[in-house]
C-alpha cells in the first residue's frame, strides 16, 4: 500500500535499533515462548531442547517452586502441591470452579474469597500466581536465549475468555515482571502465523481445541488485515475433558474400589495420566494397551481401540460444533463461503476431531503448521511489530469481543450495551434516568454474557454513582460509558449530566487485582523477597519516562514546525527537559507526575498530527467531499 | 479544530450520504483508516497519541458498524434529518396483527416435535419480508422528501420488529443445535 509510506506518527523507531520482544502462548497443558530472529519467527527451546513447557507448578515447603517437566514427574506422588491446568481456574470464583465439573484435587483456603487460593506446602497460591511462575520461567528462557531484557511481550488468551479471565492473565504477567504490549486471541494469533506464511487471502475458520479451552473464529484475510468476523467457544472444553472421559471409562472397566482416602488422589492422577497416554497412542495406531497399578498394589490392564475411543470422545466434539454453527451465523456465512478451516491446539491431533470438523465445514483442514506451536509463532510476529522492529502497516489485527457487555436494569434484567462480536477498541454510552424523587445515588452493575437475566450472566463489577443532585423522578440523567481497549479489557464510567453538576467514577472490574495487591504479592513471592521494591518501581518509571521522551522527541522532529508555533515548541522542550532531570533522580512519584504532565501538555499536538493523517489514510481513494479541517 | 470525532459517519469514509452505499468500498476504506489509527500503530508512541488513537479507532469502528447494517444506517440517516424514532411509537394496527401472528407461529414451532423445520420455514419467510422492506427503504431514503422521510421512519420501526423476531427465531433454533 504505497499511500502509507509517508512518515507517520508513532512509527518513529530508528531502523537500527532492534528491541527484544517475544510471544507467549500460556496454555492449559503446555506453554511456549517464541520470538522473531532476523525476520524469521522461531520457538525458543529450553536447555534440553524442549519447546513445550508443561504448565505445571509444584510448590515445596522450602525453596523455589518447580515448574514444567520436574513438576509433572512429581505430580502423581504429590498431587495437592502440584498445580496443573491453572488456566481453567484463572479469573474464576470458587463457585464457578465448582460448576465446571472439574475434579480438582486441591484444597482451597477460603471459600468466600474473590480469588480462590490453593493450599500448598508453600502457603496459599492463586491461579494468577501459578501462571506467573510459568510466565517467569518462559521470561528467563527468552532472556537467556536472546541475551538481554525483553522490551515487551504479547500473550495469547482464548478468544472466548471473558473480561475477568483476561484481567487475571494480565495481572499474572505483571507479577512475573513482564511488560504486556498486547493480549491477543489464540485463534487470531494462529491465523497470523498461517496467513503470513501462506500469503492467504479470503475467509477462514480457525478451530482451536487446546487442553482446556475451545475457540472457533472466522477471519477475513485481506492485504495484511486480519479481520475477525465472529468468534465463539467454550472456555472449559478441551483435551482434559477427553482424558477425564477416558479415565471414567477405564474406571468402569477395572475391578477397583476407591478408598476415599489419600491414596485416591494419587490413583486418580495416575488414571488421568494413562488416559492421556492412551489417547495420544491412538493418534498413530488402532489399538493400545492401558496398564494400571491398583490402589492395593496389583497391576491390571485392558485394551482400548479407536472405535471405542471415538464413541467416548464424541460428546466433546459435539459440544465444540455448536459454537461452530453460531460463528457461521454471526458472520452471516455458511460453510461454502469459507476458503478453508485451520486446526490449532494439541487436541486437534486426535483423528476423530479432524474427521468431524472436516465433515462439518465440508472442506479439508489445514494442519501443516505444528498445532502446538502456531499460536506462539503468531504472537511473536505481533510482538515484533508492536515493539517497532517491523513496520506496522505490514499487518493489522482487528479483533472482537466474544461476549456481550451490559448493565443490570429493573427486574434483574440485562440491558446490552456492547453486543458480542463488536470490533475492538469500542466505546458506547447509554443514558439512564433516575426512578425515584430525590434520588441521589445510582447503583451500577456491569455484567457479561448473552442471557437476558442477570443471574445467568457473569457479574463483572458493581459500583455506585453518588452525588446526584436531588430531582424529580425521571429528570436525573446518568450517562454510563463502556470502553473496551485493544486488549479486550473493559472500563466503565458514569456521570450525571442534567444539572451541570457532574459526578464521575471509573472502575476496573472488581475481580482484578489492585496495584497494592500486586505489590503485596510481589513482596510475598520468593523471587522478589530480596529485591528492593523501590528499585523495581524506579526502574519501571525510568523505562516509561524514556519511552515518553523518545516518542515525543521524534514526533517533534517530524512535525513540530508544521503544527506548533515557537512558543509551544519551547514549552514542550522545557517539559521534556524537566522530565529528563527527574528521571535521573530517585523520586518515583515525581517521575510519574512529570510523565503525566508531559502527556497532557502534548495532547493537542498529538491530536493535530492524528487529524492531519485522515486525508493521507484515504488519499488512495477518490474523495468527493474533501473539506479541509480547520 | 474539527477532528475525526466531529465528522459525519459518511464523511469519515469519504462516501456520499446515500442509503444504497457501496459495501465493498466501505469495507476497504474502513481497513485503510484502521491501518492508520488502530492502537497497534501507536504501541511505541506517547501516551497522548495512544489515548487519541484508541478513541479514534473506536469511533471508526462505530461508524463502520452503523453504516454496514441497513437498519442502523437508515436510523442514522434519519437522525441526520432530525428524526429520532423513539418519540412517537404508535404502530399500524394491521402491522401489529401480522407481528402477533408471526409470534404465534414461533411459539407453535417451539413447542412441536421436530420444530427445527418449522423454525427454518418461519425464518425464511421473515427474511424474505425483510429484504423486500429494505428495497422499499432504499427507494424511499434516496429521494428524501418530507412524506418520504416519514415513510422511511415507519419502515425502520417495522424493521426493528423483524430484527427482534429474527433474533428470537435464532435463539429458538439454538435450542435444537
Amino acid at each position: 500500500m504505497a499511500l502509507l509510506q509517508i512518515s507517520e506518527p508513532g512509527k518513529s523507531t530508528s531502523p537500527h535499533e532492534h528491541r527484544l520482544a517475544a510471544g507467549i502462548d500460556l496454555g492449559t497443558t503446555n506453554s511456549l515462548v517464541a520470538t522473531v530472529r532476523s525476520g524469521t519467527p522461531v520457538v525458543l527451546d529450553d536447555e534440553n531442547g524442549n519447546a513445550l513447557l508443561p504448565s505445571v507448578v509444584r510448590y515445596l515447603a522450602d525453596g523455589q517452586p518447580q515448574v514444567g517437566r520436574v513438576a509433572v514427574a512429581a505430580a502423581v506422588g504429590d498431587p495437592h502441591n502440584t498445580v496443573a491446568s491453572a488456566k481453567r481456574m484463572i479469573g474464576r470464583t470458587i463457585s464457578e470452579l465448582k460448576t465446571l465439573h472439574d475434579v480438582l484435587p486441591y484444597k482451597f483456603d477460603n471459600e468466600s474469597a474473590t480469588i480462590p487460593r490453593i493450599i500448598t506446602a508453600d502457603g496459599p497460591r492463586s491461579a494468577i500466581e501459578v501462571s506467573a511462575e510459568i510466565l517467569s520461567t518462559l521470561k528467563k528462557r527468552a532472556e537467556q536465549s536472546l541475551g538481554g531484557d525483553l522490551t515487551g511481550v504479547v500473550i495469547t488468551v482464548p478468544a472466548y475468555f471473558d473480561d475477568a479471565q483476561r484481567q487475571a492473565t494480565k495481572d499474572a504477567a505483571r507479577l512475573a515482571g513482564l511488560n504486556v504490549m498486547r493480549l491477543i486471541n489464540e485463534p487470531t494469533a494462529a491465523a497470523v502465523a498461517y496467513g503470513l506464511d501462506h500469503g492467504s487471502e479470503g475467509k477462514y475458520a480457525i478451530y482451536d481445541l487446546g487442553g482446556g479451552t475451545f475457540d472457533i473464529s472466522i477471519l477475513h484475510l485481506h492485504e495484511g488485515v486480519f479481520e475477525v468476523l465472529s468468534t465463539a467457544g467454550d472456555s472449559a472444553l478441551g483435551g482434559d475433558d477427553m482424558d477425564r472421559l477416558i479415565a471414567e471409562w477405564v474406571l468402569e472397566q477395572c475391578p477397583c474400589e476407591l478408598a476415599g482416602d489419600e491414596s485416591e488422589a494419587t490413583f486418580l492422577r495416575q488414571l488421568l495420566v494413562v488416559a492421556r497416554q492412551a489417547k495420544e497412542a491412538l493418534t498413530g495406531q488402532d489399538s493400545t494397551l492401558i496398564k494400571l497399578t491398583m490402589p492395593g498394589g496389583d497391576s491390571w490392564s485392558t485394551q482400548l481401540d479407536t472405535e471405542t475411543l471415538n464413541s467416548i470422545i464424541d460428546p466433546i466434539v459435539d459440544r465444540s460444533l455448536l459454537p461452530c454453527r453460531r460463528v457461521l451465523r454471526d458472520a452471516g456465512l455458511n460453510q461454502d463461503d469459507l476458503d478453508g478451516v485451520v486446526l490449532v491446539g494439541g487436541s486437534t491431533r486426535v483423528p476423530r476431531v479432524r474427521e468431524r470438523v472436516e465433515e462439518f465445514f465440508r472442506t479439508q483442514a489445514y494442519t501443516d503448521v505444528d498445532p502446538d506451536k502456531v499460536v506462539a509463532i503468531g504472537a511473536a510476529i505481533q510482538a515484533d511489530i508492536l515493539a517497532g522492529n517491523r513496520p506496522a502497516e505490514d499487518m493489522l489485527l482487528l479483533d472482537v469481543i466474544p461476549l456481550s457487555l451490559g448493565l443490570e436494569i429493573m427486574g434483574g434484567m440485562v440491558e446490552k450495551i456492547i453486543p458480542r462480536n463488536s470490533t475492538i477498541p469500542v466505546g458506547k454510552a447509554q443514558e439512564f434516568t433516575t426512578y425515584k424523587d430525590g434520588q441521589t445515588a445510582m447503583s451500577i452493575h456491569v455484567v457479561q454474557g448473552e442471557r437476558e437475566l442477570v443471574a445467568d450472566c457473569r457479574s463483572l463489577a458493581r459500583f455506585e454513582l453518588r452525588g446526584i443532585p436531588p430531582m424529580a423522578a425521571g429528570s436525573g440523567r446518568v450517562q454510563v460509558t463502556f470502553k473496551v481497549d485493544a486488549d479486550g479489557l473493559l472500563s466503565v464510567s458514569a456521570k450525571e449530566a442534567t444539572t451541570g453538576v457532574e459526578a464521575e467514577v471509573s472502575v476496573k472490574p472488581s475481580y482484578g487485582l489492585t496495584d497494592s495487591e500486586v505489590e503485596q504479592m510481589l513482596r510475598d513471592s520468593i523471587d522478589y523477597a530480596e529485591e528492593d521494591m523501590h528499585a523495581r518501581l524506579l526502574a519501571e518509571q525510568r523505562v516509561e519516562a524514556d519511552r515518553t521522551i523518545e516518542a515525543l522527541v521524534s514526533a517533534l522532529d517530524a512535525d513540530g514546525e508544521r503544527f506548533l508555533i515557537e512558543e509551544e515548541r519551547n514549552r514542550l522542550s522545557a517539559a521534556i527537559q524537566s522530565l529528563r532531570l527527574l528521571r535521573d533522580g530517585k523520586d518515583v512519584d515525581a517521575i510519574k507526575q512529570s510523565i503525566e504532565a508531559l502527556n497532557n501538555l502534548s495532547e493537542p499536538f498529538a491530536a493535530q498530527r492524528m487529524n492531519a493523517g485522515i486525508h493521507e489514510a484515504l488519499a488512495g481513494h477518490n474523495i468527493n467531499e474533501f473539506n479541509e479541517s480547520k | 479544530m474539527q477532528t475525526l470525532l466531529d465528522k459525519n459517519f459518511f464523511d469519515i469514509f469519504g462516501l456520499d450520504e446515500t442509503f444504497g452505499l457501496d459495501q465493498g468500498g466501505l469495507r476497504e476504506r474502513f481497513r485503510d483508516l484502521q491501518r492508520k489509527y488502530h492502537p497497534d500503530n501507536y504501541a511505541t508512541a506517547s501516551d497522548a497519541e495512544k489515548r487519541i488513537s484508541a478513541q479514534y479507532a473506536a469511533h471508526i469502528n462505530e461508524a463502520f458498524t452503523t453504516l454496514k447494517d441497513p437498519v442502523l444506517r437508515a436510523r442514522y440517516i434519519l437522525s441526520q434529518h432530525g428524526i429520532s424514532s423513539n418519540e412517537h411509537t404508535h404502530m399500524d394496527t394491521s402491522f401489529l396483527m401480522e407481528q402477533m401472528e408471526l409470534r404465534e407461529e414461533l411459539e407453535a414451532a417451539r413447542s412441536i416435535n421436530g420444530g427445527m423445520t418449522a423454525l427454518m420455514k418461519l425464518s425464511d419467510k421473515v427474511s424474505k419480508d425483510y429484504t423486500a422492506m429494505i428495497a422499499d427503504l432504499e427507494a424511499t431514503l434516496d429521494d428524501p422528501s418530507e412524506p418520504g422521510l416519514e415513510r422511511a421512519d415507519q419502515l425502520v420501526r417495522e424493521l426493528q420488529f423483524f430484527d427482534r423476531i429474527q433474533q428470537e427465531i435464532e435463539e429458538a433454533e439454538e435450542a435444537y443445535l
